[in-house]
Formats: C-alpha cells, sequence, structure tokens
C-alpha cells in the first residue's frame, strides 16, 4: 500500500513536471507559428498511412485508353 | 515506406506527407480521422498528377486538396454526429518512437494543448497559422489557398496570433 502511494506520488510529480515543461517550451516561441513547427516536427506520420496507400494503388485500375487508341493499332 | 507506384511516387509522399498530415490532424483534431484524409489526399494526388500544371508549388497543390477533402469530412461528420463540447477537444500526434517516456507525455501534452487552442479559434484563423507555419509556403500562396489577398493575410495573421496567445493563455 505504501509503495503505491509513493509510486502514485512519483508518477503525479512526473505528470506535474512534464506540464511545466510543455509550459515552459510553449512559452520560449515567439510566435505561434513557432510553436506549430516546433509540434509538426515532433509528429510522425503514422506507418500505416503508407503501406495502406500502397495497396490502394495496386488496387487502382489502370488508366483508360483514349478512344483514338482503338483504331491505331488497327 | 513500402514502394508506391513509383519512384517519383514515393518521393512525393516523403517530401511531403509529414506537413499533410500534420495539417490534417489539427483541422480534423482526431488522428484516426487525419490518417484517413493523408490516405485519401495523397490517393487523389497520386490519380491527379497528371493535372498539376505547376503553376503553384507542389506543396501548394497538396494542401489545396487537403483543405478541400478536410473541409468535406468535416462537413459530413457534423451532419452524422451531434457534438458536445468535450468531445470536440483533443486527439493527438505520433511521437516519435526514439522519444524517452517523459519526452513522449511533454509531447502529448503540449500536442493537445495546441488543439484544444486552434479548437478555440474560427476556421480562418485556424487554417492561416497552420499554412504560415510552413516556411515552404509563400504568403502569395498562402492567400490563393485561402481566397483573399496577400495583404489580408498579413492583417489576419497578425490577430490570428493574438487570438491564439491569449487563448492558450487563459485556457492552459
Amino acid at each position: 500500500m505504501k509503495y503505491e502511494k509513493k509510486f502514485s506520488q512519483e508518477e503525479q510529480r512526473q505528470v506535474s513536471e512534464s506540464q511545466t515543461q510543455a509550459n515552459q517550451t510553449i512559452h520560449e516561441f515567439a510566435l505561434p507559428e513557432d510553436a506549430l513547427r516546433f509540434d509538426a516536427k515532433q509528429t510522425a506520420v503514422p506507418e500505416r498511412v503508407a503501406e495502406r496507400l500502397s495497396r490502394s494503388l495496386q488496387r487502382l485500375p489502370p488508366p483508360a485508353r483514349p478512344w483514338w487508341a482503338f483504331w491505331k493499332r488497327k | 515506406m513500402p514502394n508506391l507506384a513509383s519512384d517519383e511516387l514515393t518521393a512525393l509522399y516523403q517530401e511531403h506527407s509529414r506537413e499533410i498530415y500534420y495539417l490534417t490532424l489539427r483541422l480534423l483534431g482526431d488522428s484516426q480521422r487525419a490518417e484517413d484524409a493523408t490516405h485519401d489526399v495523397f490517393l487523389k494526388a497520386f490519380r491527379k498528377w497528371s493535372d498539376f500544371r505547376g503553376d503553384s508549388s507542389c506543396r501548394a497543390w497538396l494542401y489545396r486538396i487537403a483543405i478541400n477533402h478536410c473541409s468535406n469530412m468535416r462537413q459530413s461528420w457534423h451532419n452524422r454526429h451531434v457534438f458536445t463540447a468535450e468531445d470536440d477537444v483533443v486527439e493527438n500526434n505520433a511521437p516519435l518512437v526514439t522519444d524517452s517516456p517523459l519526452r513522449v507525455l511533454e509531447i502529448k501534452e503540449l500536442g493537445n494543448r495546441i488543439q484544444k487552442t486552434l479548437d478555440g479559434l474560427s476556421e480562418e484563423y485556424r487554417l492561416l497559422l497552420l499554412l504560415v507555419a510552413d516556411k515552404e509556403l509563400s504568403y502569395e500562396e498562402i492567400a490563393t489557398l485561402t481566397d483573399q489577398t496577400p495583404d489580408a493575410v498579413r492583417g489576419k495573421l497578425h490577430r490570428a496570433r493574438k487570438a491564439f496567445a491569449a487563448k492558450f493563455q487563459r485556457d492552459n
């Protein structure tokens, strides 16, 4: 029980520390777009988007042949 | 990343996907919907690649597709769902895998606060700030993307910055 309480306090300390750091971080930006730029840099595109896109592209029908291509082939 | 249809398309995705994903994430406020939107934007871009005339930058062209797509998604989403203010907030970015747990928490926290602040702004201000954050876009391109003059962009940007700062201070 005592351990649990201490662990929880430790967790709380870490969370509040991280919130303080986040606050400090935002205040270091001169402009809102600097904060957004920083936020964007920390944001990775999930790998599954590329995988899904790759599968979708494979399922795309081939581009339609123009109508005159049929006559040209003859 | 898996091979897409060609090297050119793979390069296109690698160069622009982060910015497109970020824009959709912060416009839609939901990571799952941002993934869907990013997928759809690039699929549309790949299919319409031959229509890209090169009179704007490739990034601006992709943003145009993304903005329209998000607008359609928001429209249909709002038609199907009833929101409460609490529901509308906060979903997150995927932090880089190399980050420590504390760092991940910090980034998530900052991302949540930014999302909450953006959600409290008008759609126009939110879009302006997100576009200006991309250094690759010129004021002229932002003006074209938002259907106004560069001078109007500058004027509104000033007000958008003030609104963002005030809201961030007040709500966080």
